[in-house]
């Protein structure tokens, strides 16, 4: 009984750092049509800005408040110089691209901090365990799943409540007749590439504890986040928020259960979606 | 000189210029090998990107499952590496006839998705079956087979072997482009709608471009695991299938030879600009980001471009 109730605290944990991730990729992809494969590369970004924070001004809450700047300020640049230049060429070439700028942020990141695994530091609030109903659980991974939920519902009143969420929907489900009615989608582009920049950036800095920050991190969330995607369906939220429980759930019980299946679950899992729901399952079936 | 006489010196100045490449010293030799080899995975990645549309990110599964096969019968069962290169390419065929079957279902990232997930699935067996495949060591151990009674361990020998392999993939995949099945291929990537109207059964035709592919990539593998006489699970990971994307946008997708073109140019930069510093990748980032910026046609398209246009008509 512990210990799934640890292993369902872990794999809760990891589900708020794949939504993260998986929240921005979706986004950018429902209203921009582009998919970003240098998505992960702003999660390790954004983990290495807070480690440079982190030792700048000894905390970790300065680090979690500021790290996503620089980050999002790369990524803009990005969107403005590169990216744009792609939107009126296919699918593709904006994957070939943002596939070639991986290379270009791990290596860079490898310069500046070199290739040994780095920790962020846990405030002294947060280290430790802390008992619920018997169940020892440590502290820090009680508070990446408030603080994702907490992101989860923010994303979703934005979204849902407010004027800017509202024209971000309208992108979303037609660009064209959007622009019609008064909208400036450039810079709706522009600003939801940014938000969606900026949460991958936050979900490398709480990574930052718990998976440690070395450069190749960005790959190794980037494809699991990809999988939470497609399994979600590209441009909803509410599939990315979904399938992050899931495949985060799915990953954590699978290695502790089936340890030589490991590397199986997770794909096995896209596969199966995939092959009987190729929108995803929450898509809007035009991806 | 008109196109055939054109096109014949084309091929014998080719076969020249392969035919002294050992006179240039081991390394160069090895090296020259190497870029053949992914030349070839290059190119049959190409049908699939190039001429079907398809974006795959898990070419690397044929290529790899027949350099396994190869070497796991040699290592195991000693057979000789002539029966293990045919066994693999057929194994490489079929198993691209299955993994296309499922996979050309969807389109797009999807499709990106899936063949990633089907490669990565199979490295996943090949680390986790060790008493078959060594698991992460690696199996060493096979030995080359011998042709006319000469050992491929020798380094031009190797050379010609995968030059010759070079040269049929090469001609085949010329005359597979200009055949009507080539034009169907190109229709489909040209515009996919189209040709379902006119009646091509266009899921069919994607599925045939996809395990011909596979299979020749099963050529690639085969003749990797005749030059390195030792296979290991990184031949199944995403990133060479990435490595191999690179090599076909550099070279220029949709052309027969710009992927192997392609496969010099990484191969060289990585040699080249590795050799003077641990950041090579990030040059290869740079000349690829402005490559798919600046030269979306590739190099070898761009030179033909020119070529066409010098050409009065």
């Amino acid at each position: 009984m512990e210990f799934i109730a640890t292993q369902l605290v872990n794999g809760l944990a990891y589900g708020v750092l794949l939504f993260l991730m998986s929240a921005g990729l979706s986004l950018i992809f429902g209203l921009m049509n582009v998919v970003n494969v240098a998505h992960g590369s702003f999660f390790m970004l954004g983990a290495f800005f807070a480690l440079a924070i982190q030792k700048w001004t000894g905390s970790f809450w300065a680090a979690l408040a500021l790290s996503w700047i620089p980050a999002v300020a790369v990524g803009v640049v990005m969107e403005r110089v590169f990216i744009r230049k792609l939107y009126t060429r296919g699918h593709l070439d904006q994957v070939l691209l943002t596939f070639g700028f991986t290379f270009v942020f791990v290596d860079l990141v490898r310069m500046v901090w070199g290739a040994d695994i780095r920790e962020l530091a846990i405030p002294d609030v947060l280290s430790g365990v802390v008992e619920v109903g018997g169940v020892i659980v440590p502290k820090y991974r009680l508070f990446l799943i408030a603080f994702g939920g907490l992101v989860g519902l923010l994303l979703w009143l934005f979204l849902e409540r407010s004027r800017v969420g509202a024209m971000v929907r309208a992108g979303v489900d037609d660009a064209f007749t959007a622009t019609g009615i008064g909208i400036n989608v450039p810079l709706l582009f522009a600003s939801v590439f940014a938000l969606g920049v900026g949460l991958a950036a936050i979900g490398g800095t709480v990574a930052g504890p718990i998976l440690g920050l070395y450069p190749g991190m960005d790959i190794e969330i980037l494809i699991p986040a990809f999988i939470v995607v497609v399994i979600g369906g590209m441009g909803s939220l509410r599939g990315a928020f979904v399938a992050s429980v899931f495949v985060g759930l799915v990953d954590t019980f699978g290695k502790a259960y089936f340890p030589d299946l490991a590397l199986f679950m997770i794909y096995l899992l896209m596969v199966v979606v995939l092959l009987t729901r190729p929108q995803g399952l929450f898509g809007i079936g035009r991806a | 000189m008109d196109d055939r006489a054109k096109r014949i010196a084309g091929w014998v100045a080719l076969i020249v210029a392969l035919a002294l490449v050992p006179l240039t010293g081991s390394y160069a030799t090895s090296l020259a090998s190497e870029v053949l080899v992914f030349a070839i995975f290059a190119m049959s990645l190409d049908l699939i990107i190039g001429y079907t549309g398809l974006l795959s990110f898990g070419h690397a599964a044929f290529f790899g499952v027949s350099a396994y096969t190869m070497v796991i019968l040699g290592v195991h069962l000693g057979w000789s590496g002539w029966i293990g290169f045919a066994a693999g390419i057929a194994v490489s065929a079929a198993l691209a006839a299955a993994i296309g079957f499922f996979s050309i279902r969807v389109s797009g990232i999807p499709f990106l998705m899936l063949t990633m997930a089907f490669a990565q699935l199979l490295m996943s067996v090949s680390i986790k079956w060790r008493s078959v495949t060594g698991g992460t060591d690696g199996l060493s151990g096979f030995k080359r087979p011998t042709l006319f009674g000469w050992s491929l361990d020798d380094r031009a020998l190797q050379f010609y072997v995968i030059a010759v392999g070079f040269l049929l993939v090469l001609w085949f995949l010329r005359r597979l482009i200009a055949s009507p099945l080539g034009s169907i291929f190109i229709g489909i990537r040209e515009n996919e709608q189209r040709m379902r109207a006119a009646g091509y059964p266009v899921q069919r035709f994607k599925l045939v471009s996809f395990t011909i592919a596979g299979a020749l990539a099963g050529v690639g593998g085969g003749l990797y695991a005749m030059l390195n006489a030792y296979v290991s699970s990184d031949i199944l990971h995403w990133s060479l299938s990435g490595d191999a994307i690179i090599m076909v946008i550099l070279g220029g997708a949709g052309t027969v030879i710009g992927p192997a073109i392609g496969a010099a140019m990484f191969l060289l930069i990585k040699n080249v600009v590795s050799s003077r510093t641990d950041y090579w990748l990030l040059w290869v980032g740079v000349i690829f980001i402005a490559c798919v910026m600046f030269l979306p046609q590739g190099v070898w398209g761009w030179v033909r471009a020119r070529l066409k246009a010098r050409k009065p008509s």
